[in-house]
């Protein structure tokens, strides 16, 4: 019994890495979108437009990892 | 009943014998070196000087590989945080051997993999790889129609434009278009550097005093993606390497089929292309391969998923 218990968790955990690999590209949009909504919340036009462009970077960045 | 049974089985080899063989070839694989990058290791540079292979790793190690020898040794780099993104590993026109960090800071490393040197470049890049005359960046720029490489002698000069290779136009966000434009650079061989964009079925072969040559290779373009919100959630590079054989030909790692899913670990489709973009060979690999590492007269080299450099006779 404790064999198959073991089995079983080594096995969730590598679906679960795979899964989380796949979920990367998309985790950088869902976190691009957090960041634009954070950056239009700035009330100066220059800051807004600097927030902005940091999140686009960001959002690169992230992409750029993902890349294969 | 005897010469028709002899007529049947002649018939049947002959038919056997002629039918021509389709689809691509595998080729007899031979491990050369065993377990000469770990595999958790991804591979962000690579240069090649007086015939090895120097690799530079996300584990912030530097591999120098001898074919010839058959043999792979690990340097560990130091004076580089353990938390510094470095991208891109090449050789400028004094001979001295640098990787990005970040996405303005040169990092000048020794034979031995120190950081012996950091200097500020006054725009942010992306990319870094050797040219001919000088270091060669992209730019981080996702304003369309601009040049993916820019050259610069040791990040000093105004950087100019290198080849013809641009930021892909559309009306999506400027990430999602430089994903698809994201350049790779192979090593010179022969006088020619191969570079392509992520996202594109053509390799521009650049050569000495900034002329170059645009291969399109319209096999390639069902591994291609025409959807720039999908490639963007799943990038990847249509061809993952390009290795210049000769000034008339090269070799490409893509996917074994247009229909494969793009693997991290690698891929196990290898085509050689000439000049004029036709495929003149087609194989697939045992092994999933991330990089070619070296061409010769009848065998290939390459770096697999699980870090063993093979051999594979073509």
């Amino acid at each position: 019994m404790r064999k198959w218990i073991v089995v079983f968790l080594f096995v969730a955990a590598i679906v679960g890495a795979s899964r989380r690999a796949e979920a990367a590209p998309v985790a950088c949009f869902t976190d691009f979108g957090q960041c634009e909504l954070s950056a239009a919340s700035e009330s100066s036009f220059w800051w807004r437009t600097l927030r902005a462009l940091d999140c686009e970077i960001n959002l690169w960045g992230c992409l750029k990892e993902a890349l294969i | 009943m005897r010469w028709s049974l002899l007529w049947l089985v002649l018939a049947m080899w002959s038919l056997g014998c002629s039918a021509p063989a389709d689809g691509p070839v595998t080729p007899a694989e031979r491990l050369w070196v065993s377990g000469a990058v770990p595999p958790q290791e991804g591979t962000i540079g690579r240069v090649v000087d007086a015939g090895i292979v120097h690799l530079l790793t996300t584990g912030h190690h530097i591999v120098a590989i001898d074919l010839r020898a058959r043999r792979a040794t690990v340097a560990s780099l130091r004076d580089v945080g353990d938390d510094e993104k470095l991208t891109g590993l090449a050789r400028a026109e004094d001979s001295s051997l640098w990787t990005l960090s970040g996405w303005s800071t040169l990092v000048q490393l020794d034979k031995d993999g120190h950081a012996v040197k950091r200097r500020a470049l006054p725009d942010r890049v992306t990319g870094l790889h050797t040219g001919f005359e000088g270091l060669v960046f992209q730019p981080l720029d996702f304003t369309e129609r601009t040049p993916a490489l820019v050259t610069t002698s040791t990040g000093e000069d105004r950087p100019v434009a290198w080849g013809s290779l641009t930021v892909r136009e559309g009306t999506d966000r400027g990430p999602v278009r430089l994903v698809q434009s994201l350049a790779s650079c192979g090593v010179p061989v022969a006088d020619r550097i191969p570079c392509w964009l992520s996202n594109a079925a053509a390799v521009e072969l650049m050569e000495p005093r900034g002329e170059s040559v645009l291969v399109q290779i319209p096999e390639l373009l069902p591994w291609t993606s025409s959807d720039p919100t999908t490639f963007a959630r799943n990038p990847y590079r249509a061809m993952r390497d390009v290795w210049v054989e000769s000034a008339s030909a090269m070799w490409v790692l893509v996917r074994a089929a247009a229909s494969d899913v793009p693997d991290r670990g690698g891929e196990r489709g290898l085509w050689r292309v000439d000049v004029h973009g036709d495929v003149t060979g087609k194989y697939v690999l045992r092994s999933r391969a991330r990089l070619i590492l070296g061409v010769e007269r009848g065998r290939i080299f390459v770096l697999t998923a699980e870090g063993h450099i093979v051999s594979e006779e073509v």
